[in-house]
């Protein structure tokens, strides 16, 4: 028994000194990053991205004259109210959450057309149609040049406020 | 007990001794070559741990693969490989101890035991393999001293020369 104690404290003290020639000639071992407690791990590949498509204008139109869209606008409540496609619902999505109430509009034999304008590559319309579609809509787009590009087009819209607002902040 | 070091003084135990000592050489060279190259990396798994300070780790990154190393040399040349067995079972046993807080903690970690060579989470097949390495560096402490004893227990050597 002493004979390995002796043999283990032999070694010991080799593999200290080797280790302190090692730190000496390329310095002491530097964690470079501090990294996190839990999930750890670094992200591999990309991420997933939710499925949604692009309508033309046109297209959409078609849709809004045979009753088979929902409309869902993604703007702010000033520019639903200054003007919007005939009867579409106005979704604020400004907290980051889907409403549950714009969910329930969903119905398997409507395309869900979101829109907002042109600003940032329909920036809110884009994120509206991934959430919905993360949340489980089938068959959902983004509506070509927004709002702005309806108007130009001369196709149906109303102004006003909304008259059923789905609002995320009063999501439970 | 005296039976069980009589049996490690057989040809039967001086060959198990050998193969487990080559098995623990074989795994801490493993997984002490990728650590004494990347000794920064093998500090942060260290860190992951949060059981020491960043110096702390710092401190065992830079020496534990040079023991590791040691250890491994050691027992491939059957120069004080009871002595190394003794290390290896040892270093075995707080390797499992830190991976054991990790479960119990629910930290969700790469166990960082061989480095980056490979990825492993520090999980119960971990301490499964550390249980197993230890049972084999028990029996590496328990065989013949040195590696000509053994090849002579084994009949490879007319005359073992201190057995």
């Amino acid at each position: 028994m002493r004979s390995v104690v002796k043999e283990a404290g032999v070694l010991m003290t080799v593999s200290v000194v080797t280790a302190t020639v090692l730190v000496a000639i390329r310095g002491p071992a530097q964690p470079t990053v501090q990294a996190a407690a839990v999930c750890g791990a670094e992200v591999q590949g990309s991420l997933p991205v939710p499925a949604f498509l692009w309508i033309a204008p046109k297209d959409a139109q078609t849709h809004h004259q045979q009753g088979t869209a929902l409309f869902l606008d993604a703007r702010s409540d000033r520019e639903f109210a200054l003007g919007h496609i005939a009867g579409a619902f106005h979704v604020s999505i400004d907290h980051g959450v889907l409403p549950t109430s714009a969910l329930d509009l969903v119905r398997d034999d409507l395309v869900v057309i979101a829109y907002c304008d042109t600003s940032n590559g329909c920036a809110r319309s884009t994120r509206l149609a991934g959430l919905l579609s993360h949340a489980g809509a089938a068959s959902v787009r983004v509506l070509e040049g927004g709002m702005p590009s309806w108007i130009d087009l001369g196709y149906a819209a109303e102004a006003g406020p909304c008259r059923s607002c789905l609002d995320s902040s009063k999501a439970p | 007990m005296s039976k069980l070091l009589g049996f490690f003084k057989s040809p039967l135990g001086a060959c198990l001794t050998l193969l487990s000592r080559l098995i623990v050489a074989t795994v801490f060279a493993f997984a002490g070559w990728p650590k004494l190259l990347e000794p920064d990396a093998f500090a942060e798994s260290i860190l992951n741990y949060n059981l020491v300070s960043p110096n702390a780790a710092s401190l065992i990154a830079s020496f534990l693969p040079t023991l590791e190393l040691t250890v491994a040399a050691s027992l491939l040349s059957g120069v004080g490989a009871r002595g190394a067995s003794a290390l290896a079972a040892g270093m075995l046993s707080m390797f499992s101890l830190a991976i054991g807080q990790a479960i119990f903690r629910g930290i969700d970690i790469d166990c960082g035991c061989f480095g980056d060579a490979s990825s492993s989470s520090a999980d119960w097949t971990g301490l499964v393999r550390n249980a197993l390495l230890i049972l084999l560096a028990l029996v590496g402490m328990l065989g013949p001293a040195t590696l000509l004893n053994t090849l002579g227990l084994l009949g490879l050597r007319s005359k073992s020369p201190r057995e």
